[in-house]
């Protein structure tokens, strides 16, 4: 086959001629063969068929940027001449590449995507070696008589239709002693045709067989989740088979059905040899855009092109020379009759049908768009580059096909993404209203730039408002007044007949706008890799993407609420359905949402013996919230009048029983709804009860066909009730209330100190609404009553800073004993002053830590039981010891050395970052509400994997968290901690070890980011270590929360079981002891219920706040063998802990007398099979576990 | 495993001492007999007698010295034992043994982290006299795994009698671990630790106040030179909060400041150097602009290729298939 054949395909004059007559490919390709200018350079984009077409003929193209950067990047890599200076062709292009993309690097970025997803030539040749013999085939087929549409779907269904007419021919085909054929029903639209109808279907062979869509035109796109390549073929029908009323009451549609039947039939015939499965398949389950799917069977005969995955979709579409006029399809048309005792008024009867119509011009685009977009591609070189990024853009926001769902509208979605372009590139068809400017035409855009162009366009434009008309040669077919009010929006393509966003509900659009927005943020913003967040990564995941997500169980769906009208306009069922779905949600969430979205799984074909599609039973609802308007208690409608007024009866006709009268204190008196909260977690799912309110007022679907999944993370979040109601109070406000009581108290008293008190600042995640439970004041008389499995108190830490002064001790170990005589000191005067206060100095030196650094601290209970540390701050510690690690005095030994900045980093970490740290949190969660609960629902998440604290510390989460809120633009900043936690997890998943994030917490108000930029590399220190302790990764891929809710079902508390398998051991605590079991996950309630024989010990056991053995033991576990295991464990109540070995001792290693690990001799067969040093030692597994267990007597279940 | 008797050997010149932690469970002990310092290179360095002094290693990290004393009390009376970790400043593994079993210690770069007693440690008291110590409730200490001991008999036989116990074919002798009641283990162990870590006020004030020499009332400066610590300091008094972090901003600001002062000056200065130079070298500066140029394509291209090698990267890497 001549290698000019493929391109003659894209050949206007191809598909010219081939309206004319049936396709000859031989004949045409004779007829033209010129290399295509734009090909050549697509060739050398992927390097790899570069080479029949040297792309340095064309230098002088308009864009001669684009051309010659191919060019460098092919003889560079040849030639790797890079100390030569670059000529002036490299120079242009590399400039060019900087200034007409991103980037330079991105502009590489994207020539090294285009390839992928792209169809391999060498793959071509059997399909069209195929399409060729199917041409052969169709144009062969035999016609069938005119019949009355019933029967004739009687006699396709029993096989006896064809045969007839082919056994008239052939007579010796009847005995039909090849297998039986498929049974076939035609996929008549419902309605289908009536018994009396008085119209006739028949089928003649094809007027034109042609190949259309992207695939001819060479800008296919690879469909993500391995789905096929589609190649379209158009099958013209002939005009002869119509009448002029055909636009009437479906009956084109139901003629196009049987022609589509009739094909069928013989294509699925064994006789055929074609060896292809046939199914049938419906875009957007709308029958009346049914077409034909062919998948050819592995047989590795030379058509056999199932390597190349691809399916071919048979399109059967109107000529233009068709008796069914244009004009008879405008918007304001009413094109089919409903029977008038199905409705209320006769004045239903001509309701325009604009959707219905807008799917009749639909039959004859097809040829048409292939025109267009031939033209355009040869007109504009960077068209196909642009088209390609825009499409993978889209699959990858899932508005387009793939096996994962789909945004409602946009399947199928096609022409969208042409239109679009054809709409920067043509400009606009000019706006007859005078002043209005219509959008210009571009045309030396780069594909990047047209790109984003596009992205601007969909982000800013109002659809709902404004329509849009691409600028068309024949000026517009239809005036903008008769498209206005009859569709959601309006795009019309540049043949002026096609609105490519007839059935695309308006919700769906603003969806897409949202994404634009956030895409063109992400390409602005500086942070990041814009290239991978734009095309390479799956922004499907419904979690990450939607601050609520309701999964919907449509089967319990009243029908009566459909009216028929919409069935018939929206082509099926379902889609009536989500069409009146989403208008009445979004219309109920208003201002609380910035988008929404229905999603359901996209079309799958399905045989040829099911004439109807099913309808999807299963749907998702996904929200994205407008953080301020979103929680708000009160919806006002219009104001209340005496005759109600129209909007008034549409705000109860929408609200039914929920809406009331009510008077503001404004003093106006409106319409409104409430919604009744009791707490601010019940506040967040206010949104939630919206949808589930209008989904049984309007669709009869009761609650519990939607699930939610915000109660189950709520759960986790918070104690066991049982619990709880021994506390007194509870809650972050509360302890903000105790903390300025008791600083106030403080700072009232201090006449009675030494030392004035300048300040006294929180440091503690109760404080600034990230700890993961909410805290709570346990008084002492209350604690005899707990069991000991629930008796932890959470100390609250607190830093306080006195007047400066200069008479301190100029000796780092006396000014610490010095802070304790003040702790003394302020420990008396408080509980003097305040009875039922306790006050206790501790010295909680950790081992390692020497005398100079700060080490004690004051621990106060007040009397309603809140509990907080008090660490005093002063700076001139920090010159000390600076001094000495500027200029170490001689005899100071390298030991002491090492103590001392042991104890700057103790200071820095403490009195300089913590506050920091705590000051930029606190302004987090005021400036996003979500931010906060992320933090906790993380934090809980990696508790529970046993990392938080031992591996990850409460701040480093705290500054990861931050990261998905600053810096990312404002369409990306989640709205609920649900959305926060998962795109948390995401990150995590995605996340490159080797490269750390920048964060930039402190944002402009803060001064001093350099702080920062050293807890960062901190936070990162601890990832490091991480991946480090378990090479596989695996902690990081489990559970990614998205692949259950797709499901259907997400286990919430599934994904915060942690699986045991990765450890080396597993040691088991006993509940019973550990102050902090009840905050556990899977807490058992009969550990502190049932445990009665323990009430004896309660009233001797005094309050210890901060105290938890389990804690103390695994820190000393994780410093006793810090070079022999690491350690996992849950700071929050974990009743189990694990241990991976560390590898570097597994093996024998020579004998030392300071190994720092357990060791015992290799015995004989090891060292010999080892060829090991005799003197050889190995780890003494056994006796390092009777150990363990050893040093945790009483807290290890035996 | 249990390791059989005749494994039981020597290694580095250690004897294997076998201790058994529970029926199926040994725990080796490395044992030898002291060999005092031959260098003088650590002068103060307590020198232990030889002769009846055992260098043990890998000691359990539990251990106490009581539990010590009874592993060998079969052997006679142990007059006390010190834990190298324990010592100050110590570089435990440089032990006063220097024989050629310790080849490869010197290049131990891992320090054991000395364990440093809170301030009662008695080097605290020698530099600051009469401190009163905060009360001791005696705890365990847990100390790193595989720590080093010194453990002096009160008579030689008693030493020789104990390193005769890992003479190969000698059976597995006990670990004491019962009934310890003064230093728990495990959860007792942590109550106490706990309650150690509080003490009393009074004695904290008597503590702190004999260490920083405080009293309410008494002079500012005592004869020590120890200074007391009162209101009215280098900034009068307080003003309340936020003092602290008003002047860092305000420093912060200057610096600042003054930082982008300085870029322009030398801006100006470098501008003015071209200027000179343009003035009197004109040739030369035309030549200069002509290589500048070339230079910054030189530039513009290697960057070029450097990009183009990052993204070959990550094309190798597998980066560029979205789905």
């Amino acid at each position: 086959m001549p290698p000019g054949l493929k391109r003659s395909y894209v050949d206007e004059a191809n598909v010219r001629l081939s309206k004319k007559q049936p396709l000859l490919l031989e004949e045409v390709s004779s007829i033209k063969e010129h290399p295509l200018t734009s090909d050549g350079r697509l060739d050398s984009h992927s390097g790899s068929v570069g080479s029949e077409n040297d792309p340095t003929d064309n230098e002088d193209g308009a864009l001669v940027g684009e051309t010659i950067l191919c060019k460098t990047a092919q003889g560079h890599t040849e030639g790797g001449k890079a100390h030569k200076p670059p000529t002036g062709a490299e120079v242009r292009a590399i400039k060019a590449a900087q200034d007409l993309f991103l980037s330079s690097s991105f502009k590489l970025q994207v020539d090294a995507l285009l390839p992928n997803i792209r169809p391999k030539d060498s793959r071509k040749p059997p399909l069209e070696r195929f399409l060729f013999s199917l041409h052969a085939y169709l144009s062969s087929l035999p016609p069938v008589e005119p019949q009355h549409p019933l029967a004739a779907a009687r006699a396709l269904a029993e096989g006896s239709l064809l045969s007839n007419n082919s056994g008239k021919k052939k007579g010796s085909r009847r005995d039909g002693t090849g297998p039986p054929s498929q049974m076939v029903f035609v996929p008549y639209s419902s309605p289908a045709p009536t018994e009396d109808a008085n119209w006739k279907v028949s089928f003649e062979k094809p007027s034109n067989i042609a190949i259309v869509g992207s695939w001819i035109n060479n800008v296919a796109v690879k469909s993500p989740d391995g789905q096929p390549w589609v190649v379209d073929v158009a099958v013209e029908m002939p005009p002869g088979l119509f009448q002029e009323k055909d636009y009437m009451n479906y009956r084109f549609f139901h003629k196009r059905a049987f022609y589509l039947a009739v094909i069928a039939k013989h294509v699925s015939d064994p006789k055929s040899h074609l060896n292809v499965d046939v199914c049938y398949e419906s875009k957007r389950g709308d029958t009346r855009l049914t077409t034909l799917i062919l998948r050819h069977n592995h047989d590795n005969t030379p058509t056999d092109f199932s390597k190349l995955n691809a399916v071919i979709r048979i399109i059967p579409t109107l000529p233009t020379s068709s008796p069914i006029r244009q004009t008879r399809c405008s918007p304001t048309r009413s094109n089919f009759r409903v029977p008038l005792h199905e409705l209320t008024g006769s004045d239903y009867e001509n309701r325009p049908t604009p959707l219905y119509n807008a799917v009749l011009m639909l039959a004859s685009s097809p040829l048409r768009d292939v025109l267009s977009v031939n033209t355009l591609k040869n007109d504009i070189p960077a068209y196909h580059d642009a088209l390609s990024l825009l499409r993978v853009w889209a699959n990858q926001r899932g508005y387009g096909g793939g096996r994962r769902t789909c945004i409602r509208g946009f399947e199928g979605a096609g022409p969208l993404w042409i239109t679009s372009l054809e709409l920067l590139i043509r400009g606009e068809e000019p706006r007859g209203e005078k002043n209005a400017k219509s959008l210009p035409s571009r045309t030396g855009l780069s594909s990047y730039q047209l790109f984003k162009a596009v992205l601007d366009l969909l982000s800013r434009h109002d659809f709902s408002h404004k329509p849009l008309f691409v600028k068309s040669k024949g000026g517009r077919l239809f005036a903008a007044e008769e498209y206005s009010g009859r569709f959601e929006a309006v795009l019309v393509d540049s043949s002026s007949c096609v609105n490519v966003l007839a059935g695309v509900p308006l919700a769906s659009i603003e969806m897409l706008k949202l994404d634009a927005r956030a895409t063109l943020e992400v390409l602005d913003g500086t942070c990041g890799d814009p290239f991978s967040e734009v095309f390479l990564l799956d922004h499907r995941d419904l979690t990450s993407r939607f601050d609520c997500v309701l999964a919907v169980d449509l089967s319990s769906v009243a029908r009566e609420r459909i009216s028929l009208h919409d069935v018939l306009e929206n082509g099926s069922f379902s889609g009536a359905l989500l069409t009146s779905l989403s208008i009445r949600l979004r219309e109920a969430l208003g201002s609380r949402v910035n988008a929404l979205a229905i999603l359901h799984r996209s079309s799958q074909p399905r045989p040829l013996s099911e004439g109807l599609p099913t309808d999807p039973t299963n749907i998702f609802i996904g929200l994205v919230l407008d953080q301020e308007r979103a929680f708000r208690l009160v919806d006002q409608g219009p104001p209340a009048t005496e005759p109600r007024s129209h909007a008034e009866e549409a705000f109860c006709e929408l609200w039914g029983n929920k809406a009331e009268v009510r008077r503001f204190q404004d003093g106006s008196i409106t319409e409104s709804v409430v919604w009744h909260v009791q707490d601010s977690d019940k506040r967040a799912h206010i949104p939630v009860m919206i949808v589930q309110h209008i989904l049984a007022r309007h669709f009869g679907v009761g609650s519990g066909s939607v699930t939610s999944w915000q109660p189950e993370f709520d759960k986790l979040l918070r104690l066991p009730p049982t619990i709880t109601s021994h506390y007194r109070t509870s809650g972050f406000k509360a302890a903000l209330t105790a903390f300025q009581t008791l600083a106030s108290t403080i700072k009232r008293l201090d006449k009675e100190l030494p030392l004035a008190v300048a300040n006294i600042s929180p440091v503690a995640p109760e404080l600034r609404y990230t700890s993961v439970f909410a805290p709570v004041s346990v008084p002492t008389d209350v604690v005899s009553t707990l069991q000991p499995c629930a008796r932890y108190i959470q100390l609250i830490a607190l830093n306080l800073e006195f007047e400066k002064s200069a008479r301190w001790p100029d000796d780092l170990v006396t000014i610490q004993k010095t802070k304790m005589t003040f702790f003394e000191r302020l420990a008396q005067v408080l509980a003097k002053n305040t009875p039922g206060l306790r006050a206790r100095v501790a010295t909680t030196l950790p081992t390692g830590v020497p005398p100079t650094a700060d080490h004690a601290q004051l621990e106060i209970t007040t009397p309603d039981g809140w509990a907080f540390a008090l660490r005093i701050w002063h700076d001139r510690e920090a010159t000390l010891l600076d001094r000495i690690l500027h200029s170490p005095p001689a005899t100071l030994s390298s030991h002491d050395l090492e103590n001392v900045r042991e104890a700057r980093r103790l200071y820095t970490q403490r009195f300089i970052a913590a506050p920091r740290h705590h000051r930029s949190v606190a302004a987090l969660h005021h400036r996003f509400v979500a931010f906060g609960g992320t933090v906790r629902l993380v934090k809980r998440w990696l508790a529970a994997h046993w990392l938080l604290r031992l591996h990850v510390g409460e701040e480093a989460v705290e500054v990861l968290c931050a990261a998905m809120f600053v810096g990312v633009g404002p369409a990306n900043v989640p709205s609920t901690r649900e959305r926060g936690f998962a795109r948390v997890v995401r990150l995590l998943r995605d996340w490159d070890w080797s490269n750390g994030v920048t964060i930039p917490l402190c944002g402009k108000s803060e001064p001093g980011p350099a702080v920062y930029s050293s807890a960062v590399p901190g936070a990162k220190g601890v990832w490091v270590l991480r991946t480090e302790a378990d090479p596989d990764g695996r902690m990081w891929t489990v559970d990614a929360p998205n692949a259950g809710v797709e499901s259907g079902v997400l286990n919430v508390h599934g994904m915060f079981v942690h699986p045991e398998d990765d450890y080396d051991f597993v040691v088991k605590l006993r509940p019973t002891v550990l102050p902090r079991y009840f905050q556990n996950v899977t807490a058992d309630t009969a550990v502190w219920i049932n445990s009665g024989n323990d009430a004896s010990q309660n009233g001797e056991a005094p309050a210890r706040p901060g105290f938890d053995p389990a804690e103390k033991y695994l820190d000393d576990l994780t410093r006793i063998y810090a070079d022999t295991a690491k350690f996992f464990y849950d700071p929050l109540g974990g009743d189990r802990f694990g241990g991976i070995w560390d590898p570097s001792i597994t093996k024998p290693l020579p004998f030392r007398v300071m190994n720092h690990f357990s060791s015992m001799p290799v015995t004989k067969e090891h060292f010999r099979e080892k060829g090991k040093h005799r003197d050889s030692v190995v780890l003494n597994e056994d006796a390092v576990l009777s150990e363990i267990v050893r040093m945790g007597e009483g807290l290890v279940q035996r | 495993m249990p390791p059989t008797n005749s494994s039981v050997g020597t290694i580095s010149g250690f004897s294997i001492l076998a201790v058994q932690y529970d029926h199926a469970t040994h725990h080796m002990l490395y044992i030898r007999a002291h060999v005092g310092s031959s260098s003088k290179k650590n002068p103060k360095k307590t020198d232990w007698p030889e002769g009846r002094t055992m260098f043990m290693v890998n000691v359990p990290p539990d251990a106490t010295e009581r539990e010590i004393v009874l592993l060998f009390k079969s052997c006679g009376t142990v007059e006390k034992v010190i834990f190298d970790a324990d010592e100050p400043g110590e570089d435990s593994d440089s032990d006063s043994d220097s024989d050629s079993t310790d080849d490869d210690t010197g290049s131990e770069t891992s320090q054991p982290r000395a364990r440093k007693r809170p301030p009662k440690s008695a080097a605290d008291q020698s530099t600051r006299p009469n401190v009163v110590p905060l009360p001791v409730i005696p705890h365990r200490t847990l100390r790193k795994t595989g720590h080093t001991a010194h453990i002096l008999f009160l008579d030689a036989s008693s030493c020789t009698r104990a390193l005769a116990l890992a003479r190969p074919g000698g059976k597995p002798i006990q670990w004491p671990v019962d009934g310890d009641t003064e230093c728990p283990r495990g959860l007792a162990h942590y109550v106490l630790q706990y309650e150690a870590d509080r003490p009393s006020l009074d004695a904290v004030r008597a503590h702190g106040d004999s260490a920083s020499k405080y009293k309410k009332g008494e002079a500012l400066v005592d004869e020590d030179g120890f200074t007391l610590v009162v209101r009215g300091g280098a900034y009068g008094q307080a003003v309340g909060g936020g003092v602290g972090v008003a002047s860092r901003k305000f420093m912060d600001e200057r610096v600042k400041r003054k930082g982008h002062k300085e870029g322009n000056t030398f801006y100006a200065f470098q501008i003015h150097e071209k200027k000179r130079d343009g003035a009197t070298l004109l040739f030369f500066s035309s030549l200069f602009f002509t290589l500048n140029l070339i230079s910054a394509l030189l530039e513009l291209k290697r960057k070029w290729e450097e990009d183009k090698a990052a993204v070959e990267k990550l094309k190798s890497s597998k980066k560029f298939k979205p789905y």
